[in-house]
């Protein structure tokens, strides 16, 4: 696989811009409180609005450990892509009680999002690179858009820091993947690790469906937060009341076994299968080429094609042949299920000449012994 | 109907609450005597006579002064014997919350607090412009202990007076320094906190170390204190809710006003952290009129306010060492 | 005026916004107000009266409104008053078991669906006694501040207000006295927004009565002698912003605690206030001013 394929959108300009700003509670002379403290000038005050109504506020994150995070990521009514990276703020200035909840907020042209492949954890990993991990603090004097470099290397270093989830979690893990393909609205509770579930989980979801996908993990569940796919703590009575009032299809970890049937069932297969071998890599870097369509079909495609690919270097004639034919009529629809059918051919044919010089070399070698 | 029983009604008749339909009348004034000695007793100060056995021994009413002030001192005052008190050192008094265990001995501590006809006389006597009776520390913020209209005395005074309804109500609205000039002034001083707590909670040295709950006994008792519960909404003369007395007699100990004591306040929070106010805190006992929290009006519990506010429902009562005879 | 409720809707429109709701919802789906205050209206068969407590964050609703709710439950000044509902009492559970524990209250977040909703019929007894049914929310103050800075942001605002028979705006007098123009500004424009709400042509005043409760009124006890002085001449913004468009307005001066401490690390460690001691002073007045006028 070609790790180092740049993102699908075109090349472009090497230095992107993300607006940012921070929504917090702090004192000042103008006021006191959470709103947004600091902004860049390229947000709108509808889109200012927008994060007013949804940011998260006092003890809004589900941990309340010194170190707790939280993410989310979602589309703005302007269509750009907004990006939530909250942190424990410590005490409020009040002093009152539960944990103050300091925002860092990201918002971007969706070009710029397709850029880091429509993933926020990506985003996240790119803005804390670039700002030597220095988060804004509670009232940054100015704020200016920052500024984004496109390198190809930072996808490698990405995937690299996806762990191989533990075997027993593998289970949970690949349901809330079905969940995630199947575009219900879904709350997922109880995850050890939240934010390594949906990391892995986006990593294996096709471009295309992540550009649209509303999710968030660390954060409470709020109406006013009205995300696609939720990790979240909720106590039984919250479950009860998402379930009652906002169709929410609710996923508790515990009670998780073996995924129910799903049109991505092959996919589910597939991306299992390399989970446990360690190649997370692979899939992310599939699932970051899909950016055009994620329908079932496609993916069963493009599963077949990349497990078929494998049996191709040690396949006899007989299998060589089945394979072959299987692909023979095969009218790819997307870019990658091209490359992937070209490499199969190409994987194939090499194959096939391997088995003829080998046969050919055979009865030379009868003869000689007898 | 019945109902109407459990009403909380506002008896506005003993309240300090002065409206505008209710003129302010000001307590007539009491001539003074000139005779020093004579006007010690005539405003009060048994404890200033009785330690001026030298100071008067030529003065020709000396014996009968004395006689008279020391038969007035045993009925304003009330022995309390000598006792252990716990102290909570934490403002979230829980088993296990650090404390401070003291003995005290015996002393003598006022039958009541301290009314306004009382502290009228001080304030007649010209004690706010006597400099001795003020720290010296003091004598900058003397000029904001001012009544409603400018006059030197306490805060909801009027015209250096206070209201004639109210003379034997506890006086209100004098910070710290105040009570304990008037003490001082008097012959007396303030309670310490242990000594406070040893009147109310009556622990009594013994091996049971029993402490009471309220100066009454260990259940709460609308009819015994004047608190929010109890539904006056505002003071009680100082010799009302006569049920509440402690076993030597002296009342109000809990509700009413708090009581101005002696000590610091001092106390950590759950995390071990200094309590503090922006000025020094002055430990403060007793629960008040007002005071919402049955069990904020507790012999043991304790509060502080700082040492120059004047509150509406903060008085003081005054204690003094065994006289040595 | 109550108005008589549908005994038996087949759907369930919200109380505050009116949208139309799943019979057993629990809270409304666009508001996040209880569903439950529709059952109880219906139960009522009429609807309640809305009275809105708002004011900046931090100046004390949920502590005022706390300790209210819980004088009212004990029958203070001849009210008497009844719960609609377990979840009418949780909000003067949270205050009392915080306060009685010297704790101030945690920060009410703004996600509307945690905020508290309380549903009392209260009763002043006398010659004539009259029943009211009440609505009073407890809003984040940067809900309200947010609404006021961009109308829409938080509709649920607009709706309450809207709906409003009363206001009681809580405005901070310790920090007015301390010199602070804050509370004055942010009483300004909450009663801009107000004026703006109900358009009333120059000249004609609003008349749904508004009581401004200065909160906090232990730290400058002047202001009991005459909250409309202090207002006058700390808040002089408000003042005159009321005189000119509002015909019903009183103020009123309002603490709950006796005595306020702080626990210090004494390094950079955020200082927490410690509630001494309670000292209820001016909490019913408003309210009762309020139901009177209602």
């Amino acid at each position: 696989m070609d790790g180092g394929a740049a993102v699908t959108a075109s090349a472009g300009a090497r230095v992107m811009h993300a607006e940012q700003a921070v929504f917090t509670s702090i004192r000042s002379p103008m006021g006191e409180g959470y709103r947004i403290v600091a902004a860049s000038r390229g947000i709108s005050p509808d889109e200012k609005r927008e994060l007013v109504q949804s940011a998260p506020s006092h003890g809004s994150l589900c941990d309340s450990s010194p170190r707790a995070t939280g993410l989310a990521s979602f589309a703005l009514n302007s269509g750009r892509r907004c990006i939530f990276l909250s942190r424990n703020g410590g005490t409020e200035h009040t002093g009152r009680g539960g944990c103050r909840v300091l925002t860092w907020v990201l918002v971007m042209e969706p070009e710029v999002f397709r850029r880091f492949r429509c993933d926020p954890f990506e985003v996240e990993g790119v803005v804390l690179r670039e700002t030597e991990g220095k988060l804004p603090g509670t009232s940054p004097a100015r704020m200016e858009p920052i500024a984004l470099p496109a390198e190809n290397d930072r996808r490698a270093a990405h995937a690299d820091q996806l762990g191989t989830p533990p075997k027993r979690d593998l289970n949970q893990v690949t349901h809330v993947l079905s969940a995630m393909l199947a575009q219900r609205r879904t709350l997922v509770v109880g995850a050890p690790s939240p934010r390594a579930v949906l990391r892995l989980v986006l990593s294996a979801t096709p471009a295309a469906r992540r550009q649209r996908l509303s999710v968030s993990y660390g954060l409470k569940f709020s109406p006013g937060r009205r995300y696609e796919f939720i990790l979240a703590d909720a106590s039984p009575s919250e479950i009860e009341r998402v379930v009652r009032d906002h169709e929410i299809d609710v996923i508790r970890w515990e009670s998780l076994s073996t995924p129910a049937r799903s049109p991505f069932r092959t996919w589910l297969r597939f991306v299992r299968q390399r989970w446990e071998a360690g190649r997370i890599g692979e899939v992310d870097q599939l699932s970051a080429e899909l950016t055009e369509d994620c329908s079932p079909m496609l993916l069963e495609r493009i599963a077949n094609l990349c497990e078929d690919l494998e049996r191709v270097p040690a396949a006899d004639s007989s299998l060589l042949s089945e394979l072959t034919r299987r692909h023979l009529k095969a009218r790819p629809t997307a870019d990658v299920q091209r490359r992937l059918l070209s490499e199969f051919h190409a994987a194939a044919e090499a194959r096939r000449a391997a088995l003829e010089q080998a046969e050919e070399a055979a009865p030379a070698e009868g003869e000689e012994a007898t | 109907m019945a109902l109407g029983l459990f009403s909380r009604n506002k008896d506005s008749a003993s309240s300090q609450a002065i409206t505008a339909d209710r003129p302010y009348i000001p307590a007539e004034k009491v001539k003074l005597t000139g005779d020093p000695l004579r006007q010690a007793l005539q405003t009060r100060r048994f404890g200033r006579i009785l330690q001026g056995r030298r100071q008067w021994a030529d003065h020709p009413d000396f014996k009968k002064t004395y006689d008279a002030a020391s038969q007035a001192l045993d009925e304003c005052f009330a022995l309390v014997p000598e006792g252990f008190v716990s102290i909570a050192m934490s403002i979230f008094d829980q088993p296990g919350s650090p404390e401070k265990d003291s003995e005290t001995e015996p002393f003598l501590l006022a039958r009541h607090a301290v009314t306004n006809a009382e502290y009228q006389l001080f304030v007649d006597a010209g004690a706010y412009e006597d400099l001795e009776l003020w720290p010296e520390e003091i004598w900058p913020h003397l000029i904001d202990f001012k009544d409603g209209t400018g006059e030197s005395g306490p805060r909801f005074w009027q015209g250096g007076r206070h209201h004639r309804d109210l003379a034997s109500h506890p006086v209100v609205g004098i910070s710290f320094y105040e009570a304990a000039a008037y003490a001082d002034w008097a012959g007396y001083r303030l309670p310490t906190e242990v000594e406070w707590q040893m009147a109310a909670g009556w622990r009594i040295r013994s091996s049971a170390h029993v402490h009471r709950r309220y100066p009454w006994g260990d259940a709460l008792n609308l009819n015994c204190c004047n608190i929010w519960a109890s539904g006056h909404g505002g003071t009680l003369p100082v010799n009302a809710c006569p049920d509440g007395a402690a076993p030597n007699g002296v009342l109000q100990l809990i509700g009413n006003v708090w009581e101005w004591t002696a000590a610091d306040f001092e106390a950590v929070d759950r995390d071990g952290r200094q309590v503090v106010g922006e000025t020094l805190l002055k430990v403060i006992r007793g629960g008040a009129y007002d005071t919402y929290f049955p069990w904020q009006a507790v012999s043991a519990f304790r509060s502080g306010l700082g040492c120059v506010a004047r509150a509406h429902n903060v008085g003081f009562r005054c204690a003094m060492n065994l006289p040595q005879d | 005026m109550s108005k008589t409720v549908d005994a038996s809707p087949k759907y369930a429109p919200c109380l505050i916004c009116e949208s139309t709701n799943a019979p057993d919802a629990i809270l409304c789906k666009q508001c996040s107000a209880p569903m439950a205050l529709v059952h109880e209206a219906h139960a009522q068969e009429r609807e309640p009266r809305m009275v809105s407590i708002l004011g900046d964050s931090n100046v004390g609703k949920t502590v005022y409104l706390g300790f209210l709710l819980d004088m009212l439950s004990q029958r203070a000044n001849d009210f008497e008053a009844v719960p609609r509902g377990a979840y009418s009492v949780d909000l003067q559970q949270i205050v009392i078991s915080h306060m009685a524990y010297r704790m101030f209250p945690p920060k009410t977040p703004m996600e509307t669906d945690e905020w508290n909703w309380t549903y009392y019929q209260v009763c002043k007894r006398g010659s004539s006694p009259k029943w009211v049914d009440l609505v009073m929310p407890d809003v984040a103050g940067e809900a309200i501040a947010a609404e006021v800075a961009s109308p829409s942001t938080f509709r649920i605002i607009q709706n309450l207000l809207q709906k409003s028979s009363g206001l009681l705006l809580l405005v901070d007098a310790a920090l007015a006295a301390n010199g602070s123009a804050q509370p004055d500004f942010f009483a300004l424009k909450m009663m801009s927004y107000i004026d703006t709400m109900f358009a009333c042509k120059r000249g004609k005043r609003i008349s749904m009565p508004v009581a401004i409760v200065l909160t906090k009124a232990d730290y400058c006890p002047e202001c009991f002698d005459s909250p409309r002085r202090f207002a006058e001449a700390n808040l002089n913004r408000l003042w005159n912003v009321c005189e000119s468009r509002f015909s019903k307005v009183e103020f009123f001066a309002s603490s709950v605690v006796g005595s306020l401490a702080y626990a210090t690390a004494g390094d950079n460690d955020v200082v927490t206030p410690v509630p001494l001691h309670t000292a209820l002073r001016g909490v019913l007045e408003p309210f009762e001013w309020m139901v009177a006028q209602l």
